[in-house]
């Protein structure tokens, strides 16, 4: 099929569950079909459009109330379908959860942060995805629910590779949690692209905890350096407990440019991403480090 | 393929529909109903000319369901206007020559809206940053955040007389 | 530019003994519109170009015995402001507004759009709906071709080399009048049509009495949607109906995709074409 973009020249039918549990029953009554889940459908659609991605049975789960929240009391919880753009305007999360900030607005553009979603940024599993590195850094978690029951799995262990998640037919993504954060955390979230509206050419979330001078403890995320995104354990654990001067920070940044595993693609080279990370590193390390005040 | 019946209010009126699953938004806004201001572009979500109000916040109708919108309110570029009277930001887009060929200039104008109605006030830059997502070919994007700014500034005019 | 020779006869009898003599090494031209771009990109294989854009006697819209008759050296121009035309078949006056650009229609001919056999071509659809029949001569004599007859495959037609369209012949009838031609282009004037629509509908008592089809640019040359008509005919019209007949279309139909859209896109679109028209004519 050729390639257009002006119709969805694909036939398939079409279901909009309107609670969760509708939507488990759906799941569980079509998961030896071709099913795929519809949220913003700003990844999904452009598939379904570009490279012919076949789907038989859509389920839009937009528009179910219970999945669309966010819930400030401890820690955030985020509804599976709750649109960016809504997440980013809780005073939360602008104030003690900068990476996640800082990596929405990173995002495409106000259009798209309006359809799109964290669960559909996580299930899509791309490694360039925004959202996933700052989640990791802060240890967040994704409960995924079915007919039978449900469990939580680390975002950290919920992406395995490009386009691949850990996610069973008949799962579904209700909510996502991050844990509190406390006063002496600091978080940074950077990305270079091409324009500011693009795909990340390479994408880094810093998360510390800070102790006067001392670096307790810290997460390194990079996004679109590995086939899926990957934390700089080395590089975290070197930093950890240490006393934090220039260069210490160097010597990470050096750590960690060796610990990616970028690749030459359309975006950028190998070469570039090696480069930069190190300056991203300090920038981003730096960022956190001002933020923390232990 | 089992049809789907819909109810939407489009620029203010009621309607139902009865639409395939892969009707887009698009297809029913340009293609059903002639309302051919909101443009097909790029169809995958970069280009911002198929922008359109969905339930007031923009959303890109080449990357929407048609079958989704059910419920829901949907603006388009046709229904800014009051009868003859435009929209300010439309008036600022004309004052300030922000216009060449109007391929972009609907999903630019609705976008900018949203823009003044989350921050009255935008410096340039903030203007460039939120209206990142909709390209233009003609202009050099200077005269539209021009105008954009003309139009904030006389919404505070407005609002301080 | 290739080298060619050119001459500009003044008779038709002139023409059709060159057409006999040279017969393949000639390219008969009228506007030129056309043939120009094949020259300048070193596409014309002639060696002779036979102008007849100067034939006086191949430029008429008249009426006789029942039939309506347009010399195939008439001007799109000339088909546009004719009285005639808008009065009798009404849905070639529609296609000639949507043709091209006013300077084109100034030298393009009606012969000439359907000789060239463009699956695009303009005029072909609605004289497809009208049951055009070309009179058709040589120096062996004259023959009639039913338009409907006439396409072989993109720019080709039954006409042998030594042949000439003289005149576009279209059967009075009542249903001509009332119809209604759809242009779908990438812009509003100067496009190569995306997807055209022609189509003369008779309304008795709210049914279907007659109607005939035809569409340009989705298939290897302008077709006649017959299972279509055959759905329609007789049938009460309702939202059913239409719904049931777009569906056929877009069967009968066989675009391909190009640089002006994909085959999805025509199949999608021929469908909303038809629809806008039936809905403009009931």
């Amino acid at each position: 099929m050729q390639t257009n973009t002006k119709i969805l020249a694909q036939e398939f039918e079409y279901l909009a569950p309107k609670t969760i549990d509708e939507a488990l029953d759906l799941l569980n009554k079509y998961k030896d079909k071709n099913i795929k889940i519809l949220a913003g459908g700003t990844d999904l659609l452009v598939k379904m459009k570009t490279i012919n991605l076949k789907v038989d049975y859509l389920i839009n789960i937009k528009n179910i109330p219970e999945l669309n929240f966010v819930d400030t009391n401890q820690g955030l919880r985020i509804g599976a379908v709750t649109p960016l753009s809504r997440i980013i305007r809780e005073e939360k999360v602008k104030i003690k959860y900068s990476a996640l900030y800082e990596g929405i607005i990173s995002m495409a553009a106000p259009a798209i942060r309006n359809m799109g979603t964290m669960a559909g940024n996580l299930g899509n599993a791309s490694p360039a995805a925004d959202t996933v590195p700052p989640l990791i850094a802060y240890g967040a978690e994704v409960k995924l629910q079915t007919k039978r029951g449900e469990r939580t799995v680390l975002v950290e262990d919920f992406i395995i590779g490009v386009g691949e998640t850990i996610m069973k037919p008949d799962e579904l993504i209700t909510e996502i949690n991050i844990p509190e954060v406390n006063k002496n955390t600091g978080s940074a979230f950077l990305k270079k692209s091409r324009v500011k509206a693009d795909l990340s050419k390479i994408n880094l979330a810093v998360y510390l905890e800070r102790e006067d001078n001392i670096c307790k403890d810290c997460k390194i995320v990079f996004g679109s350096v590995a086939i899926k995104v990957l934390r700089a354990e080395k590089t975290e654990n070197f930093l950890k407990e240490q006393i934090v001067n220039s260069e210490l920070i160097n010597k990470a940044a050096e750590k960690a440019s060796y610990e990616i595993k970028p690749i030459d693609d359309i975006r950028s080279t190998a070469e570039y991403r090696i480069a930069i990370s190190k300056e991203m590193l300090k920038d981003g390390f730096g960022l956190a480090w001002a933020r923390a005040k232990g | 393929m089992k049809k789907i019946p819909i109810e939407f209010s489009i620029n203010g009126q009621k309607r139902e529909a009865l639409v395939n699953p892969n009707d887009l938004l698009i297809n029913i806004l340009r293609d059903d109903l002639y309302l051919t201001g909101t443009k097909y572009s790029c169809g995958i979500g970069e280009c911002g000319a198929c922008t359109v109000f969905l339930d007031n916040e923009p959303v890109l109708s080449c990357l929407t369901l048609a079958a989704a919108v059910d419920g829901k309110e949907i603006t388009t570029i046709e229904g800014l206007a009051k009868g003859n009277e435009l929209h300010p930001m439309q008036i600022a887009f004309l004052k300030n020559a922000a216009v060449q060929c109007g391929f972009c200039t609907p999903g630019m104008i609705l976008t900018s809206i949203a823009l003044l109605k989350e921050n009255p006030s935008p410096t340039e830059e903030e203007i460039k940053d939120y209206m990142r997502g909709n390209l233009c070919r003609c202009t050099g994007y200077v005269q539209i955040v021009k105008a954009i700014k003309a139009c904030a500034t006389e919404a505070k005019k407005q609002l301080t007389n | 530019m290739n080298q060619f020779k050119y001459i500009s006869p003044k008779t038709k009898e002139e023409v059709l003994e060159i057409l006999k003599q040279e017969k393949s090494e000639v390219c008969l031209v009228a506007g030129c519109s056309n043939i120009l771009p094949y020259i300048k990109d070193k596409k014309l294989p002639a060696k002779l170009l036979l102008d007849i854009s100067g034939i006086e006697e191949l430029n008429y819209i008249k009426k006789s015995e029942g039939k309506l008759c347009i010399g195939a050296g008439t001007t799109i121009y000339n088909l546009v402001n004719s009285k005639i035309i808008r009065e009798e078949c009404n849905i070639l006056y529609q296609a000639g507004e949507e043709f091209a650009d006013p300077t084109i229609r100034n030298s393009a001919t009606i012969g000439g759009n359907l000789a060239d056999a463009s699956p695009a071509a303009d005029v072909a659809p609605p004289l497809l709906v009208l049951d055009a029949v070309l009179e058709v001569e040589s120096t062996d004599g004259k023959r009639e071709v039913s338009l409907k007859n006439f396409f072989v495959s993109p720019r080709k037609t039954v006409l042998h080399d030594d042949e000439m369209i003289t005149s576009i012949k279209i059967k009075d009838d009542s249903i001509n009048k009332n119809g209604c031609f759809i242009k779908l282009g990438l812009r509003q004037a100067m496009a190569i049509s995306l997807a055209t629509v022609a189509l003369i509908l008779k309304v008795e008592k709210d049914k279907v009495a007659d109607v005939r089809i035809a569409m340009g640019s989705i298939a290897p040359t302008p077709l006649r949607l017959i299972k279509v008509e055959g759905f329609l005919k007789n049938k009460k019209i309702n939202d059913e109906l239409i719904e049931g007949a777009i569906k056929k279309v877009r069967e009968e139909v066989k675009p391909i995709g190009d640089v002006r859209a994909s085959a999805e896109y025509r199949r999608y679109i021929s469908g909303i074409l038809f629809k806008r028209a039936f809905k403009k004519l009931t």
